[in-house]
């Protein structure tokens, strides 16, 4: 994050009609700060985060294990213990699920700050051009490399040199370099993701990383019957929540739009050649 | 000193602002002419809040949604109210003394913009959503069973780390004394000789 805007103070200056001290403080110079400093903290909080939750899982492990030595709980199928796999997967689960709170806040606040000065953003592809530019240089001192767009509300963001996985390496080969790679890509995408619910667009983000450094971003628009532009009516819920479906497929009108049910399968992707994996969201 | 207070200009008074959510739920009323008559610019920033919505609805169009500034909302009384609605639809009322003389647009988006950032640095605070047991605690209490019970809670449950604006609570704004003294420095500034 090369510069953060703050408010200076100024000395009361005593001109008639607006001071010029005001003009100043309605735009305020901003305080930068070193653009590589993110680079160093970041994985350090992701470590910290994880060790944390290593703790509290295991505590709450211990716990259960004691209320079921006691008879208080029901010992159920599950044997004697959980497997070592078994606690891995939710230490990381709870780590990742740190990181990306953090992340969902971070994004919506730096999406806040950028968007001050700005005229208001109409449609969905220009709140999109606006994160891969703006928000991206921001934070990353680069842009997204590449936008592709199916024109049904699923837009795919790729980074050819992803800033947080240029200096990723281990020695253990690339196959754990990728695995390494995933626990970096929570706060990104949390980061995209907080940004859009803050400029009012619901959707999904998955990060996919398939060779370091290369990145790519997967945004998928859900359909509500409200397009953003409209004004909302006071006191009545959005018409239609956007269905939280498992496949999250966006919809071409009302009946497309994946009602939850399991299986539904997205819809094809057209415009352009994305020869992605596209895993399941 | 600045050499335009030598020309003869009318300063600008401000009379209220209000802060509103994007549920129209009052965030933070200030009234700059005295504690009395708080309760009135209430009511009449609520008043002012149709006159948003409908000004929203005339300015937006499909391809082009409203502009932040929203202009002269209307004048009662003695004073002129204007309006802005920021990216994420936290709504501004503010409140002006009516004087003779035109007031440059200009004038009253830079007062908007201001409260804006105001509002930002007062918001952006990660510990201000985060429940009571987080708080700062003596390092030599008496009490220390119900504090280690107290840290064993569930840390991501609730609505911690909220991140929308319907999220804000008022007492957020008015417990920050920076943004208190924020904008009553800016009161201060648009309030002439009053």
């Amino acid at each position: 994050m090369s510069s953060r805007p703050s408010s200076t103070s100024h000395a009361y200056a005593s001109a008639p009609t607006v001071p010029s001290a005001l003009h100043l403080l309605a735009a305020p110079t901003p305080t930068l700060l070193d653009a590589a400093l993110p680079g160093y903290l970041l994985p350090q909080v992701v470590r910290l985060l994880r060790e944390s939750a290593e703790h509290v899982v295991r505590r709450r492990i211990t716990r259960e294990e004691e209320l079921r030595a006691e008879g208080l709980i029901p010992g159920g199928g599950k044997g004697k213990g959980r497997a070592e796999g078994d606690v891995r997967e939710m230490i990381d689960k709870e780590g990742s699920d740190r990181v990306e709170r953090i992340g969902l806040m971070v994004g919506g606040y730096i999406a806040e700050k950028l968007m001050v000065a700005r005229q208001p953003l109409a449609s969905h592809l220009d709140i999109i051009k606006f994160i891969c530019k703006d928000l991206f240089l921001f934070v990353y001192s680069k842009q997204i490399d590449n936008l592709r767009t199916n024109h049904r509300g699923v837009f795919v963001l790729q980074s050819h040199a992803f800033p947080p996985l240029t200096s990723l390496s281990s020695h253990r080969g690339p196959a754990a370099d990728l695995e390494a790679a995933k626990a970096h890509l929570v706060f990104p995408q949390a980061l995209v993701q907080g940004a859009l619910a803050r400029l009012g667009m619901a959707a999904y983000v998955t990060a996919e990383c398939s060779g370091l450094p290369q990145c790519t971003f997967q945004i998928r628009t859900v359909k509500s019957t409200q397009q953003p532009p409209t004004p909302s009516v006071i006191g009545t819920p959005a018409g239609g929540t956007p269905q939280v479906g498992a496949s999250g497929g966006p919809g071409v009108g009302a009946g497309g739009a994946g009602a939850g049910a399991g299986g539904h399968r997205p819809p094809p992707i057209g415009v352009g050649h994305l020869g992605l994996g596209i895993g399941q969201s | 000193m600045d050499p335009r207070t030598s020309a003869p200009q009318i300063p600008l008074h401000l009379t209220a602002l209000a802060i509103l959510s994007p549920a129209n739920a009052p965030l933070y009323v200030r009234s700059f002419t005295g504690e009395q008559d708080e309760l009135r610019h209430y009511h009449l920033a609520h008043a002012a809040v149709d006159v948003i919505e409908e000004r929203i609805v005339m300015a937006s169009t499909p391809t082009k949604p409203a502009d932040s500034y929203l202009g002269l909302l209307f004048c009662m009384e003695d004073m002129a109210f204007y309006g802005f609605q920021t990216a994420s639809k936290i709504r501004m009322v503010l409140s002006v003394a009516l004087v003779d003389a035109m007031i440059k647009d200009a004038d009253i988006v830079a007062i908007f913009r201001a409260v804006h950032h105001l509002l930002l640095q007062a918001i952006h605070n990660p510990f201000l959503s985060l429940p009571p047991s987080f708080h700062a605690k003596h390092a030599v209490s008496s009490n220390t069973e119900t504090e280690h019970q107290q840290r064993g809670q569930n840390v991501l449950g609730g609505k911690m780390f909220g991140t929308d604006p319907d999220d804000i609570r008022p007492e957020w704004l008015k417990g920050s004394g920076a943004f208190e003294r924020g904008i009553s420095k800016i009161g201060g500034m648009l309030n002439g000789g009053r």
